[in-house]
């Protein structure tokens, strides 16, 4: 053991550190998933429906009229590629941190929301279809709460099964 | 127990979750200090203890736990942003290209969605006019009369007639401009109400609103939910929000189905006048305008609210 791990070992600066645990590479794999999902259903709902949700965007008061659209299109994008990127498990960090970064705002919207008394649709996954969506609440806040916690854990441990991030890996490796 | 597991143990003591530049250095840095620092330790525990159990199996997921978040010896937010960088880009360019090209493309710079607008005319009309129709057949059938009396000579007569024949066919004439005229006043009037079925219900300004609401004119409704409504609302307006308009429909003016209506919410971007002045449209009341301004604009000019 002492020959396999020893200072001028190639394995030690390399391949000792990461998280190769079954137990952790099945974690990050689940929580891969679950944000891949439902970035991806939150984004690809609301494409059809981009003035509706820069509606929902005004309806917080915090954006003006005028930027309303641009923010819309870029919340819809960035989820939708987030979406598809943890999914097939590429850039897992960056998307992860990306997906951190909109889950903080949502929170600190709907918090905002709250606080002001604001009775609206959240306009997390779209109400194209014109019926209510989900109301502003703590339910939600808890929700982006969960997710933004799966964020944290993939951004520290980003190694899962079935990811092209390993592949790539691998494959630059042989 | 390997020497490796001590340098974990002593690096997670030392820094557990930092990414400072003395925490991220590799294992073999660590394993270094460790082998310098500790010489006795590293040799009876390390060499002999664990020549005997090799508790690696146990500890190694353990002490390996700082070690592994921070991707042997880069930072894991470091990395992170750098792809999140890489990410953003062709976000922003799919964004872009997609409101470009596609066919549900929204416009850049939204501003806000303007409904026909309703002139003073229009809106005050019923009250200044008073119906000034109908005043061209009472002269047309009272001139003969007046002319008839002194009529001596033949002559008299036939300048009578011919007056009296050009005065029926002016009449005539007049008669038949004044049908076309009504005609296509009708067909306007049909195009407007098909235009107003369709959803283009006309708003009103908040001056024209002042104006109506100071003339005590018009039957105000408040479209937006109770609890708003309970806070404060325009004076005279009731509350009926769009979605319960069953339940309200004998608090209309049902008699008079060209009563003014003036129906107003939030303001911005609010929906709910439009929405219940479209309903109001389809049930058949000919009159309804929106005050677009709302409640926000009202209560901003300091006009009267009341609470309930």
């Amino acid at each position: 053991m002492s020959n396999l791990i020893s200072a001028n070992s190639p394995l030690l600066p390399e391949e000792s550190a990461p998280a190769n645990t079954p137990l952790l590479q099945t974690l990050s794999l689940a929580a891969r998933l679950l944000v891949g999902f439902v970035m991806l259903v939150a984004g690809a709902g609301k494409l059809g429906a981009i003035e509706q949700f820069g509606h929902n965007i005004y309806n917080y008061q915090l954006l003006p009229l005028s930027l309303v659209n641009i923010a819309a299109l870029l919340f819809i994008w960035a989820e939708i590629t987030i979406g598809i990127l943890l999914i097939v498990g590429a850039a897992v960090r960056g998307s992860a941190l990306i997906s951190g970064v909109l889950l903080l705002l949502f929170i600190a919207a709907v918090l905002w929301a709250m606080s002001q008394g604001l009775e609206i649709d959240c306009g997390c996954f779209g109400n194209a279809n014109g019926e209510g969506g989900v109301k502003v609440g703590w339910p939600k806040v808890l929700e982006n709460l969960g997710l933004l916690a799966a964020s944290m854990f993939l951004i520290y441990f980003p190694r899962s099964y079935f990811s092209l991030d390993q592949v790539i890996h691998q494959h630059w490796e042989s | 127990m390997s020497r490796l597991g001590f340098a974990s143990i002593q690096r997670f003591i030392e820094c557990p979750f930092s990414t400072s530049r003395h925490c991220v250095r590799s294992e073999a840095t660590w394993h270094r200090k460790v082998q310098r620092r500790k010489p006795i330790l590293r040799r009876t525990v390390s060499s002999r203890f664990s020549q005997k159990h090799d508790f690696g199996l146990i500890f190694n997921p353990i002490y390996q736990l700082p070690a592994m978040t921070q991707n042997t010896n880069t930072n894991p937010w470091g990395k992170a942003f750098r792809e999140a960088r890489t990410v953003l880009l062709p976000v922003i360019v799919v964004a872009i290209g997609f409101n470009l090209f596609s066919a549900t493309g929204v416009p850049w710079v939204r501003t806000m969605p303007q409904g026909p607008a309703i002139s003073n005319d229009e809106l005050f009309g019923g009250d200044t006019t008073a119906a000034p129709a109908n005043t061209l057949p009472p002269t047309i059938a009272e001139s003969p009369h007046d002319t008839a009396t002194a009529n001596d000579s033949a002559a008299a007569i036939a300048a009578l007639e011919q007056q009296r024949v050009e005065d029926s066919l002016k009449a005539a004439r007049k008669a038949a401009a004044d049908s076309i005229q009504k005609a296509k006043a009708a067909e306007a009037q049909v195009k407007e109400a098909e235009n107003v079925q369709k959803g283009t219900v006309k708003e009103i300004t908040t001056d024209q609103a002042k104006m109506l609401f100071d003339r005590k004119k018009g039957f105000w409704i408040d479209a937006r939910p109770a609890d708003l409504y309970a806070k404060g609302h325009i004076p005279r307006a009731i509350n009926i929000f769009p979605e319960e308009l069953r339940k309200h429909i004998n608090d209309l003016p049902a008699s008079d189905l060209n009563t003014l209506i003036v129906v107003y919410c939030n303001g911005g971007l609010c929906e709910l006048s439009h929405e219940l002045a479209n309903s109001l449209v389809a049930m058949g009341f000919t009159r309804v305008v929106v005050y677009t301004g709302g409640e926000a604009e009202w209560s901003e000019r300091g006009y009267p609210l009341v609470t309930k």
